[in-house]
């Protein structure tokens, strides 16, 4: 068919994209698929290898999602994008690089994808619409490229662009884009992945910042229906949000004594150029305390949050400008944006407690649960992924692409060990599901009988198992053990996660400072993390806040900050050897008798407060300092 | 030894300690919470959880609590249900909340179902009114059926009088036991509280009775 512009049927987008001349366009397929809503994921030529990864697990999920995508089928990254939503069965939009009648010779009604002809050789017309802006017996020459890659970026409601060069064809059609009011998201790095990526430039310029990763875990800012763009937060409106998030954000008072903590315990003086990070960053007022403190470069800087609506205030904070902020889950590492365990000089922050959690992860243990045919079962005796056996039953499942999303979360909790470091007494099987009968593949070693309670090593073995379950093959939650998994990981509070993440995040002799509930500081429940933290970390002070230091947002719990040093390799090698103290952790000779600073506020002092406390913490921090650092030298002479 | 100081207590703890007491809470470590702790050493107190079994000879458990969950409360219930408001140092007070539930419902579980002779004991800083942890009373007499609310552990001892455990935790001394334990997010542990044994203990009679033999 013919699209005329300004006739029936031409996609009314273009004309102001292309200046009031929009092309003719030649189509065949579903003409329909012009008219809904469709994402183009773009990259300059050349991108990196991780980028297409991006780039596919990006497809994946959008299609797994319903989305209409725009492809083509020349480069890599187009192909790419093709393949992931052919594999999830998305309608396409597919933008020829030459005339569409050369195609259909050279083809036929062949898949013209050369990537997705793995998933079927056949276009599917129903759900595949190709166009071209070529006349129709056009062969391929130079220029055709730059002129697909407009159409394609034209027709698009929302642009995803991965890498984009600087001086590129990508990086004009992005600002273009954007200048005329369409929804552009340009995913944000550490650092730029390649010289010449300009991704931080268009984020600079206003695009929306999106950070990738092997799972597509941010696709909900996408799906976002455009006319409601993430808010600001507002004080009152958005209290019952914070709550579920588990979001208290920390008085400024509170962040200020914490650096002065710091500088007063680290062993040695921090460098400007030592990188921090706050896992859970809120507003970022750790982050702004660190630059008003003077002497740090910004980029230096790191912060993670969940929360898309706090976007918007970073970038207005003139303080945060220059550090790396990202709206992603700061639980799960991301090379992306340089979230990796075991790589940053000071962890700081006020971790989010209560609220929701990771309940999320039920949905998971939610679905309904089939059990397998004979035909269903696979080589290690595991049957199809569960949402496939529901479907073929006709029960409702969880939509594939959150599915994936929280699979991949459940990996990555799963080399976490707090989750399954409590006593396992407490912590029954679920006698609703049974082993299903000659179906116990991978978990045939663990003796799931329900009379039987979990052992803490029951968890463990799971856990081996989760992370190392097949990474292209969705988790089977219908088999018991892998339930009950899910059901403990969901179970284990927010702030447990983040207090070991922290200890993870720090380097060898890093430095780590938390805010954290009492309940991590005197739970019994939460003893053997205490002492898993006491074998990874020295503790160096505790100090307790007086409650209602989160009044402003309504919150009425007791918290401490701790403070501590991740140990030294050295270090950390003579903690294994060591033996445990008396019924607590191990702890070589030389640790046993450090000591560790422990403040509480008395708060029936006359005219007591917390600015007035924190200062005289401080102090006295600062003389107990002197004190033990005298007196361990002492000891060594 | 803490050391107070315009309305802040400080205390050094070696690291081994911190350890083997599993308690990372500054508030535990303060001198009159250690000076409790000796004097209950050198008194050669017993933990309480010495004689509360985990289940009874007649299959109820030793220590519970009430049901965790939606309340629903019901005027014409056949069961009295006690909060912790209804806990008072002089006894039972039932008027100051009458409230009820209807029998073998949610709230009305046989597992907590009190009896003569139990010991109730409010278990948790009820949003933060420290005040509220550690009231105790003994159900002197039968009150008809009773059930209590998850802030309430109902306690069946063996081996102890339950009113000269009650008298302690009511002390100076059980007082600063129970705030010691106190955090928000935790119960107290009846179970791991000392309590100092009574001198006739050996004899069998005197302070240690059967529980209402």
């Amino acid at each position: 068919m013919f699209l005329v512009p300004g006739g029936p049927g031409y996609p009314s987008r273009l004309e102001p994209f292309y200046g009031g001349a929009p092309p003719l366009l030649y189509a065949l397929g579903n003409r329909d698929l012009l008219d809904v809503p469709s994402v183009a994921v773009v990259n300059s030529a050349q991108p990196t290898r991780d980028g297409l990864g991006y780039t596919f697990a990006l497809a994946r999920r959008l299609a797994e999602a319903g989305q209409t995508l725009l492809t083509s089928p020349e480069n890599p990254s187009y192909n790419l994008v093709g393949l992931g939503g052919k594999l999830a069965g998305a309608q396409a939009v597919v933008v020829m690089h030459h005339g569409l009648l050369d195609a259909l010779t050279r083809h036929g009604t062949r898949e013209p994808l050369p990537l997705a002809r793995q998933v079927g050789e056949e276009i599917d017309f129903a759900r595949t619409l190709l166009v071209s802006p070529f006349r129709l017996d056009g062969r391929w020459q130079k220029g055709n490229g730059p002129r697909r890659d407009a159409l394609l970026v034209a027709l698009a409601a929302t642009l995803v662009a991965v890498e984009v060069n600087g001086s590129g064809t990508v990086q004009s059609l992005c600002q273009k884009a954007q200048s005329q009011g369409r929804r552009v998201f340009v995913c944000q790095f550490a650092a730029p992945p390649a010289a010449g990526v300009v991704n931080d430039a268009l984020i600079a310029a206003g695009a929306a910042p999106w950070v990738p990763d092997s799972v597509g875990s941010n696709i909900d800012l996408l799906l976002a229906p455009p006319a409601s763009p993430p808010a600001a937060p507002s004080a009152a409106g958005d209290l019952e949000r914070r709550r579920a998030l588990g979001q208290f954000f920390t008085p400024r008072a509170v962040a200020e004594f914490m650096w002065g903590m710091i500088d007063a315990l680290g062993a040695e003086k921090l460098e400007p150029t030592a990188r921090i990070i706050d896992p859970a960053c809120g507003d970022g007022v750790f982050l702004r305390a660190a630059v008003e403190r003077g002497g740090r470069d910004p980029a230096t800087l790191f912060g993670v949050d969940i929360d898309e609506t706090l976007v918007p205030l970073w970038r207005a904070e003139a303080l945060l400008q220059g550090a790396k902020l990202f709206r992603a889950n700061g639980l799960v590492d991301n090379p992306a944006i340089g979230l990796l365990e075991g790589s940053f000089d000071v962890v700081v922050g006020n971790p989010p407690f209560a609220g929701q959690g990771l309940k999320p992860l039920l949905q998971l243990v939610e679905q309904p649960t089939v059990k397998p045919t004979a035909a269903q079962l696979d080589f290690f005796g595991v049957g199809d992924p569960p949402d496939q056996r529901a479907k073929a039953n006709g029960a409702s499942a969880l939509e594939p692409h959150r599915r994936a999303i929280l699979d991949d979360l459940v990996r990555h909790l799963s080399r976490y060990a707090c989750w399954r470091l409590r006593d396992a007494a407490d912590d029954g099987l679920d006698p609703a599901v049974e082993p299903p009968d000659g179906v116990r593949g991978l978990f045939a070693d663990l003796d799931l009988s329900p009379d039987r309670n979990l052992r803490a090593a029951d968890y463990q073995t799971m856990a081996g198992l989760i992370a190392h379950w097949p990474s292209g093959r969705p988790l089977d939650v219908a088999q018991p053990a892998m339930r009950n998994a899910v059901r403990r990981m969901a179970a284990t509070a927010i702030e447990v996660y983040f207090i070991e993440r922290c200890a993870r995040l720090a380097r060898p002799g890093g430095m780590i400072a938390a805010i954290v509930p009492e309940s991590i500081l005197a739970s019994d429940q939460l003893g053997l993390l205490r002492l898993r933290l006491m074998e990874s970390m020295q503790l160096l002070a505790v100090v307790a806040l007086p409650q209602k230091v989160f009044s402003g947002v309504v919150a009425n719990a007791r918290t401490g900050i701790i403070f501590g040093r991740r140990y030294t390799a050295a270090q950390q090698r003579e903690v294994e050897a060591a033996q445990p103290v008396g019924q607590g952790c191990r702890l070589p000779m030389g640790m046993v008798k450090k000591r560790v600073l422990m403040v509480s506020p008395q708060t029936d002092y006359p005219d007591w407060s917390l600015e007035g406390y924190l200062s005289n913490v401080l102090e006295i921090a600062v003389q107990k300092i002197g004190l033990i650092a005298g007196d361990e030298r002492k000891h060594h002479e | 030894m803490s050391e107070r100081n315009r309305g802040t207590t400080t205390v050094l703890v070696d690291l081994g300690d911190i350890s083997n007491r599993n308690r990372w809470n500054p508030g535990y470590f303060e001198e009159h919470f250690m000076e409790v702790e000796r004097r209950l050493t050198e008194l050669r107190a017993a933990p309480l959880g010495t004689f509360i079994p985990d289940q009874h000879p007649d299959g109820s458990k030793g220590i519970t609590y009430g049901q965790v969950g939606a309340r629903e409360l019901d005027p014409e219930g056949e069961v009295r249900y006690l909060q912790v408001v209804n806990i008072r140092d002089t006894g039972i007070d039932f008027a100051i909340k009458p409230d009820r539930v209807a029998d073998a419902s949610h709230n009305d579980p046989p597992r907590s179902r009190v009896c003569k002779g139990d010991m109730l004991f409010t278990n948790n800083a009820f949003r933060e009114t420290n005040t509220l942890l550690g009231r105790c009373v003994v159900v002197v007499g039968d009150y008809g059926t009773l059930n209590i609310s998850q802030h309430i552990d109902r306690v069946r001892f063996l081996g102890i009088n339950p009113f000269y455990v009650c008298a302690f935790l009511k002390s100076r001394f059980g007082q600063r036991r129970s705030r010691r334990a106190m955090a928000r997010a935790v119960r107290a542990c009846l179970r791991r509280f000392s309590v100092p044994r009574a001198p006739k203990l050996s004899s069998g009679k005197g302070a240690v009775l059967p529980v209402f033999s």
